[in-house]
């Protein structure tokens, strides 16, 4: 796991290759390096966190046996051993290193772009072609490593994070996305290929793009998610336990290839639970178990986890924090992620990470399973929802429940009294995340802007029934944008690398195909998953209500976070950003404290917006 | 798949975007292709720009006579066993005639073939949901909303297209389109293939965007055709005809042509008093 950078510009030198490259020394401690070709006016930069081959043989950037290519590479290739067996039939290739990275680019080397869809891993890559002069970049198919790019006046820059980026050119050249900025009072996170500056966009997840003289040229889709859907579902219980459980392991089993110490995730919750039982499973000794607890019993599930290691027997770890511990981690935050970033369960997550850091370097976590086997509640409203009669009766519904008048029914009010049937799935997303709406967000714009469009309609071989059509949804969106950067971005702030078995393709492309009622069964969310679980760890440990990973931000706002709430959102700083209407947001505040708790994640949001405004 | 395809793009001063239609066009994962550029009398750097991108691309000219004699005029030319008529200022996934080719060589007794269309603006942005392209000739009869005619999301069997004399009308111009796929549906039959959009650009200046008398004319013309020519089945002569003099009615009181909209509304009503009320109440 690293950062990798480079440009194809004749504006800048190696000097500021340097410069944008250490912008990224947390996510490679452990080694520097340069490409640059002052002729070419290509440069190439990577910062290594040594995973496997620890020699410096394996550091990047890698030259290709032919001399040809070189490369830089953030990630990991799980079935690199498979692919170098291939190499060894079709070209005799004998390789240097240990490492996956050779792999990699003899791979390109000897098939070209097609090689990509023989990696199974995480990546970003970014490989250089002395001869055609031409850099191509691949991003893998999930999202779960981050790339980003600039591409102005002749200049084409890539990078790990946006800080490079902004390095390189500097704030003077980049202006604010104002329909970003509304896409983040809806959704949190900034969407699609977009991030909070116009200039600077994201690679999509399954895409390779070629830049050459400082442009794009090319650009290709090697993965969709929706041709994965495929038209019959697997519907037999016994059967789908089965296969899913070796998929997993398989999964696990890859992902536990490491010349360095490795634990996992563990919060006590299926997902974190199934992935350390396999781990343990597959293990000969007691493996590294992480998690953290809050002083605050409401949100403490350490309890559980505690249970479940006991029961794995793993070296279990555990942290309780007191509030001081988790807001220190506050203001952390705006240099962890580059641009506003609503997800407060980044809080605990950085926490995680740096306590686990402490004994390992990678760690793998259970993230994917609330998308792939519907756990989330917001799916329940996406069924209720699709009732043409509480569909058709949402406003006298949403109405009544506003007078009922508890924190509860008015966020319900809210959930039902979507806009349209074209855009529900972001309404409910939005409402479950307790972020503004798109009508409160027209009122609270100074200039109007109706943010960028995600599609809700999917063009898949079989119609998706409500919960798996938002399920899907989230895969696309919530997860690629906010779950796996708020992962990447706090384990790499640690240097810990963080590998996600349940979103391996092979377990993806499976999952998305079982029948949903194997899902959610007689109101049981994941239950497919759980029954794979109960071969390992007994039922009794989870029976109790889910709780997600997060802190008590609602009432922290009121209390020892107050002064977010007093230095960002006062009336001279908002009408200074000029975005927001102050009128509203005062209402906001005042509602707030008179005990409409469920506002907390829209003045958190709001409060992300201006103090990067304001950075 | 070996069979070659030929892509027919009319451009009409279309200098600010037929770079990025005919790259999409270059990108494909199929490569058998034909480019073939009608000229519709451009006065803007349209040709400049395409003899930039490249320059074996044919490209034909001709005087400015409409998007319906351009396409003709490039089906001529086409040798491909398939054909697409794209806008030039559309663009094509890169799978776009791959799925599509595809599926007409496993299918042959399917005629044309076509997937979902995302519409986009100015700057590539998306500025809807999905749609989807007509498949059915129901779709096209019961005036489904989210099921467009655009021609650019189509490819045809070009065998399919001469065998049954199809050609675009050129007394039609925004309506041409449907009326092809009126006239196509009577003996042709059309797949579905999935995600495989269309990029269909839909511009501010656009024709079918601003209602003026000559599109509202065109509605008049295009109804006259089916109505004599007979491609409305029986079962749905009422309902298609009733609608469609109830939005010619309409367009002419947007137009302030208060007579001409009376006696289209009353048409209408006459036809369908069932029908005309359900579209006023709507």
């Amino acid at each position: 796991m690293c950062g990798i950078t480079g440009f194809i510009s004749s504006k800048y030198k190696k000097e500021d290759l340097i410069k944008m490259t250490t912008m990224l020394k947390h996510r490679g401690p452990d080694a520097g390096g340069y490409y640059y070709n002052s002729d070419l006016t290509i440069g190439l930069g990577h910062r290594r966190l040594s995973i496997l081959d620890l020699n410096s043989g394996a550091n990047q950037p890698f030259q290709s046996k032919c001399s040809r290519y070189r490369m830089v590479f953030n990630g990991e290739i799980y079935n690199f051993k498979k692919i170098l067996n291939q190499l060894q039939l079709e070209s005799n290739f004998i390789p240097k290193t240990s490492s996956d990275t050779e792999i990699v680019l003899e791979a390109f080397a000897l098939w070209g772009d097609s090689f990509v869809n023989k990696l199974n891993g995480m990546f970003a890559i970014a490989i250089w072609d002395n001869q055609l002069e031409r850099l191509s970049l691949f991003r893998d198919r999930v999202g779960i490593k981050p790339l980003y790019y600039y591409q102005k006046n002749n200049c084409f820059a890539f990078s790990s994070e946006i800080k490079s980026l902004v390095q390189l050119v500097s704030k003077n050249e980049l202006t604010i996305d104002k329909t970003t900025v509304s896409d983040l009072l809806h959704y949190g996170y900034s969407i699609e290929d977009n991030s909070i500056y116009n200039e600077i966009k994201k690679i999509e997840n399954g895409t390779s793009i070629i830049a050459s003289k400082g442009k794009i040229i090319e650009r290709n889709h090697f993965w969709k998610i929706e041709n994965k859907v495929r038209k019959e579902l697997v519907s037999n219980e016994p059967k789908v336990i089965k296969e899913l459980d070796n998929k997993i392991t398989d999964a696990v089993a890859n992902r536990m290839i490491a010349d360095v110490p490795l634990g996992t995730f563990l919060s006590g919750g299926i997902d974190s639970s199934l992935i350390t039982a396999t781990a343990q499973k597959l293990s000969d000794r007691p493996i590294n178990t992480f998690s953290i607890g809050f002083k605050d019993q409401q949100q403490d599930e350490s309890k559980y986890a505690k249970k479940i290691a006991k029961t794995l027997n793993t070296n279990h770890n555990e942290l309780i924090l007191g509030e001081q511990d988790a807001i220190e981690q506050v203001d952390k935050l705006f240099d962890v992620f580059d641009e506003p970033f609503g997800d407060s369960s980044s809080i605990p997550t950085l926490l995680v990470c740096e306590m686990a850091k402490k004994q390992i370097t990678v760690a793998l976590s259970g993230d994917g399973g609330d998308e792939l086997f519907l756990g989330y509640g917001m799916y329940k409203w996406a069924e209720r929802l699709s009732n043409p009669l509480l569909y058709h009766l949402r406003k006298p519904i949403s109405k009544s429940l506003n007078v009922i008048g508890n924190n509860k029914y008015k966020r319900g009010a809210m959930v039902i009294n979507t806009p349209s049937k074209k855009h529900l799935k972001s309404h409910i997303f939005s409402q479950e995340q307790y972020l503004f709406s798109k009508q409160e967000i027209d009122n609270l714009l100074v200039e109007k802007n109706r943010g960028n469009l995600i599609l809700e309609t999917f063009d898949v071989n079989r119609k998706l029934n409500p919960m798996e059509a938002q399920a899907f949804f989230d895969l696309k969106n919530y997860l690629k944008d906010d779950l796996l950067v708020k992962v990447d971005r706090s384990s790499m702030f640690h240097s810990l690398e963080v590998r996600v078995p349940l979103l391996d393709h092979n377990v993806v492309e499976y999952a998305l195909n079982i029948d949903p009622h194997l899902k959610y069964k007689n109101g049981e969310a994941k239950y497919i998953l759980k029954q794979v679980l109960y071969d390992y760890l007994p039922k009794k440990l989870f029976d109790r209500p889910k709780k997600g990973f997060s802190v008590p931000l609602s009432k922290w706002l009121k209390t020892d976070l107050k002064y977010l709430i007093d230095n960002y959102l006062s009336k001279t700083n908002i009408e200074q950003a000029g975005i927001v209407r102050f009128e509203i947001v005062e209402n906001l505040i005042y509602r707030y404290f008179k005990g409409d708790d469920f506002l907390y994640n829209r003045l958190w949001i709001l409060i992300q917006i201006h103090r990067f405004l304001e950075k | 798949m070996n069979e070659l395809t030929s892509i027919i793009i009319p451009c009409y001063n279309a200098a600010d975007y037929i770079q990025k239609t005919i790259k999409s066009v270059l990108n494909q994962s199929y490569k058998k292709l034909e480019i073939i550029i009608i000229d519709d009398g451009s006065t803007d750097n349209s040709l400049k720009i395409i003899s930039e991108i490249d320059d074996t691309i044919l490209c034909i000219s001709q005087k400015n006579s409409g998007v319906s004699t351009a396409r003709n005029n490039g089906l001529l030319k086409a040798k491909g066993e398939y054909v697409l008529f794209l806008d030039a200022d559309d663009i094509i996934s890169e799978n776009f005639i791959e799925k599509r080719v595809s599926f007409l060589e496993n299918n042959r007794d399917y005629d044309a073939c076509c997937s979902s269309i995302h519409t986009i603006n100015e700057k590539d942005k998306l500025i809807n949901d999905v749609f989807f392209n007509i498949s059915k000739k129901e779709e096209l009869l019961n005036f489904e909303e989210e099921k467009y005619s655009c021609p650019s999301g189509y490819i045809f069997r070009t065998s399919s297209l001469i065998k049954n004399k199809l050609t675009f009308n050129k007394k039609l111009s925004s309506s041409a389109d449907q009326y092809f796929l009126y006239e196509f549906f009577n003996n042709n039959k059309i797949g579905v293939v999935q995600n495989s959009p269309l990029k269909y650009r839909v511009l501010s200046s656009s024709m079918s965007n601003y209602l003026t008398q000559k599109l509202v004319e065109d509605q008049v013309i295009f109804l006259s055709l089916l109505t004599q020519n007979n491609l409305i089945p029986k079962k749905y002569i009422k309902a298609v005809t009733s609608r469609m003099n109830y939005t010619i009615g309409a367009s002419y009181f947007h137009l302030n042509m208060n007579i001409r909209a009376v006696k289209y509304l009353i048409i209408s009503f006459l036809i369908s008093p069932k029908l005309f009320l359900k579209l006023k109440f709507r």
